[in-house]
């Protein structure tokens, strides 16, 4: 019973940490676009492509949230 | 379709006097690309601009001039007006503006002269002396202005003086000697000195003459802007569509600057789509005296800088996808467009996130009628059309594989507490959708699915970088088949991990069951060639790695190493673009999260939750109409905020996944747009 109370604290964490990571990456990055799209609008592909680019570290936390929470019993 | 149209250079030569004749021909074709001429040989120079320019040019600064002065935007809706005799009307309608212009402006400045001697004679005006009594003195100095607060205690710095005070202004007389004493003693009254205003006579008649004088050139003033208002409602259609004639007139008076000229002749180059050359033969037919010459692409032609412009050719709903591709970049002349892999595979991601037929249906009937409504803005209505794609796959996903309206399930899960369509109509729908969002088993099945998503994409995107590499180097191709080899190995692992095992064949373990269910289970991995993949495989680390998978990568890394050996250092790089595929399911538990949480708080309003709750879990309406109502409205909101923030982010992530995933496979970009001289439509025309 305690393993699962500390799986659970494991899946908030990983969700928790890993959105902070690429929200903090991309708020870098984001300014840096908005600031490169307002020399040159042409830019805005690419911008997007860099300023998405984080939600990687979002979405391994997403995969590896889900793999623990099965750890817990049935769930 | 998948190869932009491919261009042929093509040189027009001919004697200078048939110079506006061509240019005219060329302009109404919209055919040419020109490419310009640098001068580097002192014999054929830069053409000069036809002798029109300069009074073209002249007229066009006048009406901007005239614009601007009639506050005229270019979004005015230009209507078909008689623009004959241009020069002529510009002329009489700049002289006309002009002079209106500057009587407004002397009355303007009029005005603010007006207003500083009221400001000025105010204080004065309450005082009630006539102005000649403050001047004219030997050894008396009146201390003039405004103050905030009465005045006491004068004596104590000027024990002579005759002070006159009224609201907000003070007049004190006193020798000139104490003065200075004085006003330093009145600025902690708040006092500000004044300067008596020019006049004799009471000022509070200079005051009411002055207002009086105000009001009159105010009147004038509107006079003035009622007539330029006249002007503005009578010319600025025609303003708007000389402006166009006139830049359209300019684009083509200046066009020798692009041509090559000898003292005699003149030489056009340029690049014309290979299959329209014939039209333009015959355009040229007519003229004798020209000479045409074509090259087909690839002779030789394409030194640096000299790179044919890239016309993308797809062909219909697909042709609405190309500015996706061109927001990235622009295709190289001779590499694949993308577009069509875009217009198959972004509108079944986009469904795949948002997966509600409910949305589905509300993007589908939005992007039809909101691309048909601006039409004008080829972009915004693209992309209309792309929402409506997208929506289509949102809605044959929502009802086939989510079974979801609204983020109400058709079958809410046994015991749930769910609102669902099935007791909503009272009527058990018969169909039972494989994939329930919010419950493990079916985000296991969605995040397999954003593998198998994964595969299918990456796959596609090397084949295509073989094909584009083919060309230019066998070394680079040889590499995408490398990569091909590494992902078909990642893709193995997860097949044989997630399929159904053989023992299941005889065996009743629930575990079975639920594999053998799964959505992706029956349409890929239980399916050859998946199927095919032997199991056998080498422990490690608790888990079974295939000796297929093995072999594949080791295969595959080999090719790398020799092909491309700093791409064989990152590997692993391609599994992270395979999880990055996770987003599908991610975006789409989310949204299913939202939806139904906005259903669990609004959805209480609308119906008898009590009668819900006991058996036999009747929907009925909530007796109290007012919730209803609200709840109704309620539900509106939440669900329109859902469905906007879900289309942008289901939107960006599908994006993302093609520029960012995709197009790295293959893509490199950087193409010239094709744009052909005379392609700028007049507005009126567009």
């Amino acid at each position: 019973m305690a393993d699962e109370g500390l799986i659970a604290m494991a899946v908030a964490l990983t969700m928790a940490l890993t959105a902070l990571a690429t929200a903090w990456a991309e708020k870098v990055v984001g300014a840096a676009a908005v600031g490169a799209m307002a020399e040159n609008e042409k830019l805005f592909g690419k911008g997007i492509v860099f300023m998405v680019l984080p939600e990687t570290i979002v979405l391994f936390g997403f995969a590896m949230a889900f793999l623990l929470l099965g750890k817990i019993g049935g769930a | 379709m998948l190869r932009p149209e491919p261009m042929a250079r093509v040189l027009v030569a001919g004697p200078k006097d048939e110079l506006e004749r061509v240019i005219e021909s060329l302009y109404a074709l919209e055919l040419v690309h020109l490419v310009d001429h640098r001068a580097d040989d002192p014999e054929i120079t830069i053409g000069k601009p036809l002798a029109r320019a300069s009074a073209v040019s002249e007229d066009l600064v006048k009406l901007r001039s005239i614009a601007s002065i009639l506050t005229v935007e270019e979004a005015e809706e230009p209507e078909d007006v008689a623009v004959s005799d241009l020069r002529a009307q510009v002329m009489t309608l700049d002289v006309n503006l002009r002079e209106q212009d500057e009587a407004r402006k002397k009355i303007e400045a009029l005005l603010q002269d007006l207003d500083r001697r009221i400001e000025g004679l105010g204080p004065f005006a309450s005082l009630g002396l006539a102005l000649d009594a403050y001047r004219g003195y030997d050894s008396i100095e009146p201390v003039v202005g405004r103050v905030r607060e009465t005045v006491r205690g004068l004596d104590a710095v000027a024990p002579e003086h005759e002070i006159v005070q009224a609201e907000s202004a003070l007049a004190v007389f006193v020798p000139k000697e104490r003065a200075d004493a004085v006003r330093e003693f009145l600025a902690p009254f708040g006092f500000s000195p004044t300067d008596v205003p020019e006049g004799e006579g009471d000022p509070a008649e200079l005051l009411a003459r002055a207002k009086a004088d105000r009001e009159k050139w105010v009147a004038r003033r509107a006079e003035v802007e009622e007539r330029i208002a006249k002007l503005r409602n009578r010319y600025a259609k025609f303003v708007v569509k000389a402006e166009d004639q006139l830049q359209v007139e300019i684009e083509k008076a200046e066009a020798p600057l692009r041509f090559a000229t000898s003292e005699h002749s003149f030489v056009i180059d340029g690049w014309v789509p290979a299959s329209r050359i014939a039209r333009l033969k015959e355009a040229f037919a007519a003229m004798p005296a020209i000479y045409l010459e074509t090259l087909e692409a690839g002779h030789g032609h394409e030194s640096e800088g000299e790179k044919p412009p890239v016309l993308l050719r797809n062909r219909g709903p697909a042709r609405r996808f190309e500015f996706l591709t061109n927001l990235y970049s622009t295709p190289q002349h001779d590499e694949a467009d993308p577009t069509a892999f875009m217009f198959l595979l972004f509108p079944v991601f986009f469904g795949l996130m948002i997966g509600d037929a409910g949305y589905g249906i509300v993007m589908i009937i939005l992007g039809f009628t909101l691309s048909a409504k601006f039409r004008k803005m080829k972009e915004l209505s693209d992309l209309m059309r792309v929402v409506l794609y997208g929506g289509f796959f949102a809605y044959i996903f929502g009802m086939l594989l989510y079974g979801e309206i609204f983020g109400i399930p058709f079958h809410a899960p046994e015991g749930s507490g769910e609102v669902d369509w099935t007791a909503i109509l009272g009527y058990n729908i018969p169909y039972s959708p494989p994939i329930h969002k919010l419950e493990s088993v079916g985000v296991i099945d969605l995040l397999l699915l954003s593998v198998v998503a994964s595969s299918i994409h990456l796959g596609l995107g090397y084949v295509v970088g073989f094909a584009n590499e083919w060309k230019h180097s066998k070394r680079h191709a040889f590499a995408k088949i490398g990569w091909l080899l590494i992902l078909i190995g990642f893709l193995a692992f997860f097949a044989v991990l997630a399929r159904t095992p053989d023992w299941c064949a005889t065996s009743t373990d629930p575990g079975c069951g639920i594999a053998s269910h799964r959505v992706v289970n029956q349409l890929f991995f239980d399916q050859p060639p998946l199927a095919w993949i032997p199991a056998e495989g080498l422990a490690f680390g608790g888990m079974t790695l295939p000796y297929f998978m093995l072999g594949s990568i080791i295969a595959g890394a080999g090719i790398l190493i020799v092909a491309e050996p700093m791409g064989a250092m990152e590997i692993i790089s391609l599994l992270a673009n395979m999880m990055s595929y996770t987003r599908l399911a991610g975006v789409a538990v989310a949204k299913g999260a939202v939806a139904l949480a906005f259903n669990t708080m609004f959805l209480p309003l609308i119906i008898n939750e009590e009668l819900f709750l006991t058996p036999p879990h009747l929907v009925q309406l909530n007796p109290n109409i007012a919730f209803v109502i609200l709840g109704f409205i309620l539900m509106f909101l939440a669900h329109a905020m859902v469905l906007i923030l879900g289309a942008i982010s289901a939107g960006i992530q599908s994006i993302r996944l093609n520029y960012v995933e995709f197009f790295l496979k293959f893509f490199k970009g950087g193409g010239i747009l094709f744009s052909p001289f005379g392609a700028r439509k007049s507005k009126a025309e567009a």
